[in-house]
């Protein structure tokens, strides 16, 4: 179960409104390396975990993953406010405020909408835990692309702390997978799927 | 940035600090230096957060309970400007 704290894990405060950032910036929340897809990606993976660290950093990393879908969004919503009709036809926004105003929808910079099949749950630790890393590094890589685009220091600074926190996760998912594999039959390893044949191999 | 965001901000700092203990202590749970940074953080997240909720509204819907009205529905939300 979860419950809300009513503070963000990161402070955010946009001074300056800027609709075409926040078109870029909404891919962080339901875009294919998004923040919303990491959550249910390690919310949904750590059931097949026979691990218990394993399940715990899942289950840690997905909740910081909320955390940051929520900053995402934040931001977007302190962006696009007080928008005149002109500023949002010039930033390129109007194909998404025709259909959701200033309201915040997951959705990626491309107009895509969320899809569950941007990430993998497939029962096999081994798998999913590589199909992580591979995660955090593609989202390290948009935080990376935004920071090229943008030139206002109250986004960077944000962008900077969520990018870094994508390294740790990376880090920390190394390490579990080390934390499965140190487990494994060396005469199977990587060949065989701990949570379903056991860590003997296949039967 | 006001008396309020900045004892927010505190807080925000001394959490961070158990988010960040807290995956490494995941991978890494018998190691009794990281465990005693843990319950630093907590003692100081602790008083801060029960300073903050005295005198500026609740962080969880149970620092509402001793007050005289539901303060968790009318205090700002955290992705409001004048939060």
């Amino acid at each position: 179960m979860w419950t809300y704290e009513k503070k963000l894990q990161y402070p955010v405060k946009i001074a300056k409104p800027n609709p075409a950032y926040a078109k870029i910036i909404i891919t962080q929340f339901g875009g294919p390396d998004g923040e919303l897809g990491a959550s249910m990606r390690y919310l949904s993976q750590r059931f097949s975990t026979p691990y218990r660290e394993v399940a715990a950093i899942l289950t840690d990393v997905g909740t910081e993953e909320l955390a940051h879908l929520e900053i995402v969004s934040t931001l977007v919503h302190q962006l696009t406010r007080s928008m005149t009709p002109d500023e949002i036809v010039k930033s390129g926004l109007d194909t998404y405020f025709v259909d959701h105003t200033n309201g915040v929808w997951p959705q990626a910079a491309s107009g895509m909408p969320f899809s569950a099949s941007t990430f993998q749950s497939t029962g096999d630790p081994i798998a999913d835990l590589f199909e992580d890393m591979a995660a955090e590094q593609k989202a390290r890589k948009t935080y990376d692309n935004l920071l090229r685009l943008i030139d206002d220091p109250d986004v960077l600074d944000v962008i900077k702390f969520l990018r870094a926190r994508e390294v740790v996760h990376f880090q920390r998912f190394g390490e579990a997978l080390r934390l499965t594999t140190d487990r494994l039959d060396s005469k199977n390893f990587y060949a065989f799927n701990p949570n379903f044949d056991g860590p003997g191999g296949c039967k | 940035m006001n008396e309020k965001q900045h004892l927010m901000h505190r807080i925000q700092m001394a959490d961070f600090a158990l988010v960040d203990a807290k995956l490494y202590l995941d991978t890494h749970p018998c190691d009794m230096d990281a465990m005693e940074y843990y319950r630093e953080q907590l003692r100081k997240s602790t008083m801060l957060r029960e300073e903050y909720e005295e005198q500026y509204g609740p962080i969880t819907p149970r620092g509402s309970a001793h007050k005289d009205s539901w303060c968790w529905a009318l205090t700002p939300w955290p992705w409001e400007m004048e939060a």
